[in-house]
């Protein structure tokens, strides 16, 4: 077992590209990839003669973490997040744009980036840090971190979803009893 | 006839996916619920009441429920079901389930 854990395993890619739901009508996108992202590419959606302001957020691991999906519900949960962003803050928010990274993200690469323009600057600040509050809280992506040992997936928060779970503190990680199992 | 043994158990068990639509309903596993079964997905036998499900995955993985289950909520058909108030809800054959972890996106 601890020669088969020594290194994260790349579990194979469910889907090659970009899966993603884009509204130009809404001007919002969401997408999920296992390829590096492109954050330039995330800003072009976004620019608008309209906006004074475009700011973009990147989360980058400060350890190799895997991540995994359930691709068709994390896709409605993001478009369901954009999607009430967007009407409640209407007069403002011009364009918005998530994607999330899949499979192994090495350190020093992009797990998720999220671009959005708004008419002035402070409201931009404050719907991006509230759309990653609102991904991190509901989007149907876990992350494992990679151990010398093993691997253990982490939980954003306790009882997000279902029964809480005992403790309470954020980032609490599945007993290690549940993954000695499977990480080889 | 290892070997030979081997094959049947893979034949039986691609077997069981074929005819997930018609007598069964597909749980897909993510995370630490993937981990604990070893395997991303089971054809379970169905219809099956949302209250009945917890239990027969327990009986197919002891110890599922308190180390994975009790923290996990659950998806029929991408739509989230409350295994309280939905309890008598029935899974249909077919139905795709998923046991969804707490979620660590980010």
């Amino acid at each position: 077992m601890a020669d088969a854990a020594d290194a994260p395993v790349p579990s194979k890619p469910a889907f090659e590209g970009v899966q993603a739901v884009d509204d130009p009508a809404g001007k919002t996108y969401v997408g999920l990839t296992y390829d590096k992202l492109d954050v330039t590419a995330a800003i072009d959606r976004v620019r608008s003669p309209k906006a004074g302001a475009v700011v973009v957020f990147i989360g980058k691991p400060i350890t190799t973490l895997e991540y995994t999906t359930y691709a068709p519900l994390a896709l409605r949960s993001l478009s369901s997040i954009v999607a009430t962003l967007k009407s409640a803050n209407q007069s403002t928010l011009h364009a918005l744009a998530v994607v999330h990274r899949l499979g192994i993200v090495p350190i020093g690469e992009d797990s998720v980036v999220i671009a959005l323009s708004t008419s002035h600057r402070a409201e931009a600040w404050r719907i991006a840090e509230e759309c990653l509050e609102l991904v991190k809280d509901k989007v149907e992506i876990w992350k494992r971190e990679w151990f010398v040992d093993g691997g253990i997936w982490r939980a954003n928060r306790d009882g997000a979803k279902g029964e809480a779970l005992a403790g309470g503190s954020s980032e609490e990680p599945v007993p290690p009893e549940v993954l000695e199992q499977a990480d080889r | 006839m290892i070997h030979g043994e081997i094959e049947i158990r893979g034949v039986s068990e691609s077997a069981e996916c074929i005819m997930a639509s018609n007598d069964t309903f597909t749980v897909l596993y993510f995370a630490a619920a993937a981990t604990y079964t070893g395997k991303s997905s089971d054809a379970v036998p169905g219809p099956m009441p949302v209250s009945k499900l917890f239990g027969y995955l327990e009986g197919k993985y002891p110890g599922f429920r308190k180390k994975v289950l009790s923290s996990c909520a659950l998806a029929v058909n991408l739509a989230y079901v409350d295994l309280v108030e939905d309890a008598g809800t029935e899974i249909n054959n077919g139905d795709e389930v998923g046991i969804i972890p707490p979620v660590s996106s980010g």
